[in-house]
């Protein structure tokens, strides 16, 4: 008799239990989806405005710092590419695909952005070596995930190293003007061989080191500066001064963002300051003050 | 007693049975085709490649489709129409003019190909030339340094075509497996992965026996190696290859007897005279300085 009314209370919480409703979602659509509909907003945003200002980070540490790259998204599949510290104009493809979330590739080579994830093999000659290990030279990348995009920002993360970066919609008709001036910038830019840092009442000293990049020889956009601990930042050269490759903090400063002021007698190259003035890099033609 | 507690067992039992109806399944897969418009060379490939032999090119980079272990970039699509339309005329179309049809091919031609810009360069800056697996897929690497190369024959040869039909002499034993008196041959002189230490001239190799360096890695490969040099090679050229600096008559003679045995195989088995197939190729080689590489309808 026991048994039986264990057997029918056994029996009663099974039913009980055993049909729990489904569990709600917490987000209405499948994953699936949501990640088709991701990958549409994606190209929506750059199709959309169709030329964007891509702050381009190589390297596994952001060691030799940004370049600007300048991609037009003419149609669903194909780009066309320019680049700051590149001549050519060259078009060749991309897509936005499903991986771990949308990720935008530059699926046929296209030597504005593929030039960085040469092996260093490829990149040297007869007379000098290539950049970066032989192996894997400067570590670009051209497959990124699409962690945010909207018609004037998309927030790129690079799928083998991590980096993140951004792009800027500009309007198509200002372009050719933009990348004038960043070409002028760089140019500029190539010519640092040194910077005097004035933050806190301190002044530190930020030599970056050289690299041959695409045949030219040039300062990487990254010094390392003898705080405690010693920081090394990276940053890239865009029309109105730095951008650094986050927000770093320099003796209690917090900088990610300097603008150009204008040659004075005092400082014969001008140079660049955050917006309250508490952080000045002063750039100069020697490694040595 | 004993029946009202059945009866109440049985509709427990009915209700748990019937309550737990079924989720309705959506319509629409989780995987959504692409509608990608199609380019010039899209609809090449799928007319000359996919529909007649069953082959598809993963020209654009996929990065699944590539070898991760190394870093690698596209090819760029100049280079991606060359080599399709090299890799029709002078690797598949011999094969159809061989046997007649378009069959064997389809049949047996790996039914994936990918494209890759730059070779595969080791840490310690060796390159791989050209990589096959599991005799679905063959890799072509280093498209990029097509251009400049793709009149010659010797360079095609090296990157592609010899790659190629390795890879497909392997597919081919997979399917009808080669008389295992081709292993006797050379037997216990097969060194493994030490081959390339072991022999590091190809005149070495001959001497020994082996028609290449890799030749003497096992059976396997002596076997696909001994098929790729014979056909891609013109007479002459392969007289001369195998009078390499440093090869014996006793190491050549011992090529020869087991290319007699990669001959009768392909004869027998799958009825293509190799001399027949190296002369079509090299009627096709002889028109390569005039072939039209990069015009797509």
């Amino acid at each position: 008799m026991k048994t039986q009314y264990l057997f029918i209370t056994v029996l009663a919480i099974l039913l009980f239990t055993g049909c729990d409703k489904k569990k709600d979602r917490i987000f209405e659509d499948s994953p699936a989806a949501r990640l088709n509909a991701s990958i549409n907003d994606a190209y929506s945003a750059l199709n959309g405005k169709k030329t964007w200002i891509f702050s381009f980070y190589p390297g596994a540490n952001v060691e030799y710092g940004g370049f600007n790259l300048f991609p037009n998204f003419t149609t669903s599949v194909d780009v066309t590419l320019q680049a700051d510290y590149a001549t050519t104009t060259q078009s060749s493809t991309f897509k936005v695909y499903a991986g771990s979330g949308p990720i935008l590739t530059f699926d046929t080579y296209n030597s504005v952005i593929h030039y960085f994830s040469l092996p260093g093999y490829y990149t040297g000659n007869s007379t000098s070596l290539g950049i970066g290990a032989s192996d894997s030279g400067m570590k670009g990348e051209f497959e990124f995930l699409v962690l945010s995009s909207s018609q004037d920002s998309v927030v790129l993360k690079g799928r083998k190293y991590g980096n993140v970066m951004k792009m800027r919609a500009v309007a198509s008709d200002q372009l050719a003007t933009i990348i004038a001036n960043y070409k002028t910038a760089n140019t500029k830019f190539n010519t640092y061989r040194g910077f005097a840092i004035e933050v806190n009442g301190k002044t530190l000293q930020g030599v970056p080191t050289l690299a041959t990049v695409n045949g030219t020889s040039r300062p990487n956009r990254s010094f390392t500066l003898a705080t405690t601990p010693s920081l090394t930042v990276s940053y890239i050269a865009t029309d109105t001064g730095i951008e650094f490759y986050k927000e770093y903090t320099v003796e209690g400063i917090k900088v990610n963002k300097l603008t150009f002021v204008a040659a004075t007698t005092q400082y014969p190259l001008g140079y660049y300051a955050n917006s309250n003035n508490t952080f000045k890099m002063i750039p100069r033609l020697t490694t040595t003050p | 007693m004993k029946i009202k507690y059945n009866l109440i067992c049985l509709v427990f039992i009915s209700l748990i049975y019937t309550s737990c109806k079924k989720e309705k399944l959506s319509e629409e897969s989780v995987f959504v085709d692409s509608t990608l418009p199609k380019n010039a060379l899209d609809s090449y490939i799928y007319n000359n490649y996919t529909v007649p032999y069953n082959i598809d090119i993963i020209y654009k980079y996929v990065d699944r489709e590539s070898d991760l272990t190394y870093n690698l970039v596209p090819a760029t699509y100049d280079g991606s129409v060359r080599m399709t339309k090299l890799l029709l005329n002078f690797g598949l179309k011999p094969y159809d003019d061989i046997t007649g049809s378009k069959a064997f091919m389809r049949a047996y031609f790996p039914k994936i190909l990918t494209y890759i810009g730059t070779s595969s360069v080791k840490s310690n800056g060796t390159i791989v030339l050209g990589t096959a697996e599991g005799g679905k897929k063959i890799n072509l690497y280093n498209l990029n340094n097509l251009a400049g190369n793709s009149t010659s024959i010797s360079y095609l040869n090296k990157y592609y075509f010899h790659v190629i039909h390795h890879e497909f002499q392997h597919i081919l034993n997979q399917t009808k497996p080669f008389p295992t008196s081709f292993n006797t041959i050379s037997g216990v002189g097969y060194v493994g992965d030490v081959w390339n230490t072991t022999y590091v001239t190809d005149g070495a190799a001959i001497a020994a026996g082996f028609i290449s360096p890799y030749a003497s890695k096992e059976s396997t490969e002596d076997f696909a190696e001994l098929y790729s040099f014979y056909v891609t090679l013109s007479a002459s050229e392969y007289t001369a290859y195998l009078n390499s600096a440093g090869s014996t008559p006793a190491g050549i003679a011992i090529i020869n007897t087991k290319m007699e045995v990669v001959k009768t195989y392909m004869k027998n088995e799958f009825g293509i005279d190799m001399d027949a197939l190296r002369a079509n190729i090299q009627a096709k080689v002889a028109g390569l300085s005039t072939f039209d590489q990069t015009t797509l309808p």
